[in-house]
């Protein structure tokens, strides 16, 4: 299991930082697809950082919701991969990339609807049987949605959940991306999201794109998590019995370590002031 | 209802589509008509070219810097529509650039950049290679005679790639590293200098670094004839007969000296 404080995503650049210690950040986070190569400079640092760290296996390349099924070639490069590093978590999105063997590299979003629900589940039931462990899903980013559509997403992943005994990963920058996106509310989303099984909390900021007299929210990773994000964060934390592992995450503009840490720094004390609570 | 596999094929063509394709389109696709829907799907088609063009240059920095940012951006554009990704890895969606530009017209004026492309790739498969040791060249002369030695395989270090072109491109390639002014040389390079090149990477614990070597034609083609199997005696034999002056010991030596090998197999 992930220690209940706080991560960040492992970015090259920060390599020997985070081995020099001192930064107070008790877990990292990989996307397995950048390790998938037999050896080298990144796989030294990894084993040197995993030596001292629990590591959170986050993958982006499963492609859980296609119609197709799994790969299993990229299933047996993680299960390598889970095998040499032995990780604490292992996560995935509620989302698909693969369809007639193309691979879009990115997380496309799936009808809610029962099929889409059929593949997902055998999916994630194949992947966990294959690991020997549960793994936790995402929620999405989205930026539309289906016409016809016949739950709401939160049902969705409860059925999803339920179905496949996974663990959830809330992204509540994903939530607030979503809800500002596809016009819902992310706090009676909350009341029909299955709040129990969360395993881990993913912070991140997004920008915001004018189309005419709409605002598009773009969850591009490149900024401080915004006030309604943190926000939502505390309004979680308060709901749940055992605040979960927290990740920050920034993807694009990648800022020193030293910035990393201080925002790091802001989730670890609303964690602490939750756990004096 | 469409199943789900026909809603993903048709995402798929809305992502790849030559034009960004209209809300109306964007519709009949089974996606909600909400204000602003082609300009959501160009969020997603926006991403996809995005990560795939990150990678290419990622991967090819200095084909980049040889032809600028705006003509390799069109050349990616024109790779994907050839050559749609389809592996989860960004860096095997990559693998087939160097044969794309080879055929691509509009690069035809610098016909060396095929294979600094290629250089380039193989730089990252010796980067991201499996750990190995090199061979000890004392250690290997000390316990083998020269007639087991011949009788030998030379297991090749798994970082090792080599390349032979018929252009200068292992010169280009470092005039063109990142860390080397964009200014004329004072030495122009002759671009229609063949070359004859291997990449190793060194260095052990947190050091690692693929070193680009300068061979002969002799000494590369025993490096290939090595890294395809042959047995030592006889890879010697068959690039001394087709290169008759080539001094084999120097050659031989310059490879295990510089840790080409990682293994000695009798």
């Amino acid at each position: 299991m992930l220690p209940a404080g706080i991560g960040l995503g492992l970015k090259p650049p920060h390599y020997e930082s985070v081995l020099r210690g001192g930064h107070g950040i008790e877990w990292f986070e990989v996307h397995p697809e950048n390790y998938m190569d037999a050896g080298g400079l990144p796989h030294r640092y990894l084993q040197a950082i995993a030596a001292d760290y629990p590591l959170s296996l986050h993958g982006l390349g499963l492609s859980l919701g296609s119609a197709d099924g799994v790969d299993r070639a990229h299933l047996r490069r993680l299960q390598n991969l889970v095998s040499r590093y032995r990780p604490a978590q292992i996560s995935e999105h509620i989302a698909w990339s693969r369809t007639g063997g193309i691979f879009h590299h990115d997380l496309l979003p799936l009808p809610y609807c029962q099929q889409s629900l059929a593949v997902l589940c055998r999916n994630v039931d194949a992947v966990q049987t294959a690991l020997g462990c549960r793994i936790f899903l995402e929620n999405p980013a989205a930026y539309l949605s289906f016409a016809d559509n016949d739950m709401a997403e939160p049902e969705f992943i409860a059925e999803l959940q339920r179905r496949t005994g996974c663990g959830l990963l809330l992204d509540l920058n994903n939530l607030h991306v979503s809800a500002t996106n596809n016009g819902f509310d992310a706090h009676a989303y909350l009341q029909a999201y299955p709040l129990h099984a969360v395993g881990e909390i993913h912070l991140a900021g997004h920008s915001v794109e004018q189309l005419g007299t709409e605002q598009l929210l773009i969850d591009d990773h490149g900024s401080p998590p915004p006030e309604v994000v943190w926000q939502l964060y505390a309004d979680v934390l308060v709901r749940l019995d055992h605040p979960p592992p927290v990740l920050l995450e920034w993807d694009t503009d990648v800022p020193p370590f030293a910035t990393l840490c201080a925002e790091a720094a802001r989730a670890a004390q609303i964690l602490q002031h939750r756990q004096a609570a | 209802m469409a199943t789900l596999a026909a809603r993903q094929g048709q995402f798929s063509d809305l992502i790849f589509a030559a034009t960004p394709p209209p809300a109306a389109e964007c519709a009949a696709a089974g996606l909600r008509a909400t204000a602003a829907l082609a300009q959501r799907v160009a969020v997603y088609r926006n991403n996809v070219h995005h990560a795939l063009l990150q990678a290419l240059r990622d991967t090819y920095p200095a084909a980049q810097r040889l032809v600028g940012a705006e003509f390799f951006a069109a050349s990616v554009r024109a790779y994907v529509r050839t050559a749609p990704p389809t592996a989860p890895l960004l860096l095997e969606c990559a693998a087939g650039f160097a044969d794309f530009l080879r055929d691509f017209a509009p690069a035809r004026p610098l016909p060396y950049l095929p294979d600094v492309a290629r250089l380039e790739y193989l730089w990252q498969q010796s980067y991201h290679a499996a750990e190995a040791d090199s061979l000890d060249p004392q250690q290997l002369l000390s316990t083998a005679d020269s007639a087991q030695l011949a009788d030998a395989h030379c297991i090749c270090h798994p970082s090792v790639q080599t390349l032979h072109s018929d252009y200068a491109v292992g010169s280009i390639w470092q005039a063109n590293q990142a860390d080397v002014p964009d200014t004329e040389p004072e030495q122009p390079i002759d671009v229609d200098r063949p070359e004859w090149l291997a990449l190793l990477r060194t260095g052990l614990g947190l050091e690692a670094q693929v070193q680009l070597f300068f061979l002969d034609a002799p000494t590369l083609a025993l490096l290939n004839q090595l890294g395809a199997g042959a047995r030592l005696g006889a890879a010697m034999a068959d690039t001394l007969a087709e290169y008759p002056d080539w001094d084999a010991a120097a050659g031989f030596g310059f490879l295990l000296k510089n840790g080409f090998f990682s293994q000695l197999v009798k």
